[in-house]
């Protein structure tokens, strides 16, 4: 079954429809692309998944059961997470603090605990604070523990925010444009580690991508949208001799030619 | 260059802290209504703050300021206690506001609303007002009843943070400034015309007298007590900032100030973690409420108005939002220079005018230009530091103690999956 399904989801923003009846299952614990030109509302899409934006009309389903109109910190706890496309990281923060926030839902200190600093609180912060340097370990990240995220260079930054979404516990992760910016062997150290999260986290991946090589060969279906409408779905060699898709990338006369 | 020598900067040596601490004693001792030496006194605890010294000692040494030196040197004189009891105050108005503010985020202009709370909490019952309606000729309350009163003011406080936070913590920035401003004024209305149709709050006339604390049967009327009570009231206001900043509350109050839509997707959700941040900082509020009516013995609607909040927010902004030191000497520094510093100056070029030496116009009143210098201190704040005079910073967690910890041996979370499948 698959485990996430979003049946013929629109979104329309004034006359603008940024997304028009896009309907796409993702099967567990597989990495799915989302491909598109600029503006083809990819990140409109992911913006519904995880409760940003609420649906005009069609449904979402996680593992069967709908998850529309629920706030994003109730989908958060139901097990979808997401990176942004512009990285967004609590700056003040350390970076260990930043994973510590992944972990939030998972604590229970309440007001009075916190006050009298009780013993269960301590021993849940302790608990959480070996989790959340273990995750930056994990991620390859453990030496900028104590930085301040704001500071860390572009690179370091896009881990940590991997690592802060691992803190959740998800099962599905939505990674936007996960690859933007950086240099060519960073790429190919972020592809290698996406996969090891499929692998050994039973992870379910959704990504949005341009660089059309880590797409290629990174993600094992693909989708592709344009000017809000889903125009192809298959595996990436189907999607690479896809006519529509060519021509949504390169224009009509590029069909015509080949 | 300057840079270079503050990040070598150790602190300031414990010798130096010690002659410091003498220094300005002896000179309050001796020479009695110096301000000068008083201000040195109380500016102790901040070189203390930078002291370069063991934890343990510095705290000794600010319980020994705080404790022993300002009530045995400067006790028995009631305007230095009544100042120093007025610097408390604000010091734990900040601290809640800095909560709401600084931790959270979330610009209240109407802060001062919850300290009325408070104070006419305790201002209705320890006066005979109540008896206008409740019926049994039962009030005023007796003193003893003002401790009981401290966790009255701050439930009545919490449960207005909460009322105000329901509808207005919708909006965000500029326009919660704005909506929380309105909600100030309109408690600050509504305060000025409860006398009818049933009187509860009496109006403009305001209510007095609001009995006195007792404690064991001493009438605890004069600033000298006082004093003790809002040092007891700020160190557990201290500590409980202290405790929620490095928690997971002020983790999420933190996110959330940071970043709205990478705090949601983190599951945190917004509507609870700023309604508690509001009622922890209207509880805090109303306690000092509560004491501050005890305190003037008189409330009337006069003293809830906005420049109070405003003032509040300043010594936050001013101290460095989000920075419980700075917090502190920020609100210490704008009392100190409103209650003491101006009014002296003032004093003193009365004296040289009456003594023919200068000729001031009446304009010219150095009392009168409070604000003009708070608007000249806010900006060369903003030009020069503008995280605040001590800026927020994060503590360092101890890596190696996360290193040895026990709970190493069990993984957590989803880290969990790896050691299932392997």
């Amino acid at each position: 079954m698959a485990i996430l399904e979003a049946n013929g989801l629109t979104k329309r923003f004034g006359g603008l429809v940024a997304n028009q009846d896009v309907t796409v299952k993702i099967e567990k614990g597989t990495i799915t692309a989302v491909i598109g030109p600029n503006g083809a509302g990819k990140t409109t899409f992911f913006n519904m998944i995880t409760g940003f934006y609420v649906p005009d009309e069609g449904d979402i389903l996680l593992n069967g059961k709908s998850i529309k109109g629920l706030r994003p910190d109730q989908i958060a706890g139901r097990g979808i997470t997401r990176t942004f496309q512009n990285i967004r990281l609590f700056k003040d923060m350390t970076a260990l603090e930043n994973v510590l926030v992944g972990i939030h839902t998972r604590l229970n200190a309440g007001i009075l605990g916190i006050l009298f600093n009780s013993k269960k609180v301590r021993q849940e912060e302790e608990r959480a604070r070996v989790e959340a340097y273990k995750l930056m370990e994990y991620v390859g990240i453990e030496h900028i523990a104590n930085e301040k995220a704001g500071s860390l260079p572009y690179g370091l930054q896009r881990q940590l925010e991997i690592a802060r979404a691992l803190a959740t516990n998800p099962e599905i992760i939505l990674l936007d444009e996960p690859a933007a910016g950086m240099n060519p062997r960073e790429t190919v150290e972020m592809t290698d580690f996406i996969r090891r999260l499929k692998r050994e986290l039973d992870l379910t991946i959704i990504l949005i991508e341009h660089d059309m090589k880590l797409v290629m060969g990174l993600s094992e279906y693909i989708h592709v949208l344009d000017y809000g409408r889903k125009i192809a779905e298959g595996t990436p060699d189907e999607i690479r001799n896809n006519p529509a898709v060519i021509e949504a990338y390169l224009g009509k006369s590029a069909t015509e030619a080949s | 260059m300057a840079k270079k020598w503050l990040s070598s900067f150790k602190g300031i040596p414990l010798l130096i802290t010690l002659l410091w601490i003498v220094g300005f004693s002896a000179a309050l001792f001796f020479a009695e209504r110096s301000v000068t030496a008083f201000i040195g006194v109380l500016f102790s605890i901040i070189v203390i703050y930078y002291t370069n010294s063991q934890k343990n000692v510095k705290l000794l040494l600010g319980a020994l300021v705080l404790l022993v030196i300002i009530p045995v040197v400067a006790g028995d004189n009631r305007y230095y206690m009544e100042v120093a009891s007025q610097v408390g105050i604000y010091v734990a108005m900040a601290l809640g506001l800095n909560i709401v503010v600084g931790f959270a985020g979330l610009l209240d202009m109407g802060y001062v609303a919850f300290f009325a709370a408070g104070a006419y909490a305790y201002a209705i019952f320890a006066t005979s007002q109540a008896n206008e309606f409740i019926p049994g000729d039962i009030f005023p309350l007796s003193g003893e009843w003002f401790w009981p009163f401290l966790i009255v003011g701050l439930i009545v406080a919490a449960i207005f943070g909460i009322l105000l936070g329901l509808p207005v913590l919708r909006v965000k920035g500029d326009y919660l400034a704005i909506v929380t401003l309105g909600f100030g004024e309109i408690i600050r209305i509504i305060f000025n015309n409860l006398d009818k149709p049933i009187n509860i709050t009496n109006g403009p006339q305001g209510l007095t007298p609001i009995a006195s604390p007792e404690l064991f049967g001493i009438k605890m009327n004069t600033p000298f007590y006082f004093y003790f009570i809002v040092l007891v009231v700020i160190a557990f206001i201290v500590l409980a900032n202290v405790r929620f900043e490095h928690s997971r509350l002020g983790r999420a109050w933190i996110a959330i100030r940071e970043d709205e839509l990478a705090a949601q997707s983190m599951g945190i959700s917004l509507l609870n973690t700023k309604l508690t941040a509001f009622a922890i900082g209207a509880s805090f509020a109303g306690v000092v409420g509560v004491i501050f009516a005890a305190k003037q013995t008189f409330v009337d609607p006069t003293s809830f108005t906005l420049m109070e909040s405003i003032g509040i927010l300043v010594m936050v902004i001013l101290g460095g939002s989000g920075s419980i030191p700075g917090v502190v000497l920020g609100a210490a520094f704008v009392t100190v220079l409103q209650v003491q510093l101006l009014k002296e100056f003032s004093n003193f070029l009365h004296q040289l005018q009456s003594a023919g030496i200068i000729d001031l116009p009446n304009q010219l009143d150095p009392s009168k230009f409070q604000r003009f210098i708070f608007g000249l201190l806010l900006i060369l704040v903003a030009l020069y530091r503008p995280n605040g005079l001590i800026p927020a910073k994060r503590k360092k967690n101890d890596i190696d103690k996360i290193k040895n910890s026990d709970y190493n041996k069990e993984p957590q979370g989803i880290l969990a999956k790896i050691s299932q499948s392997k």
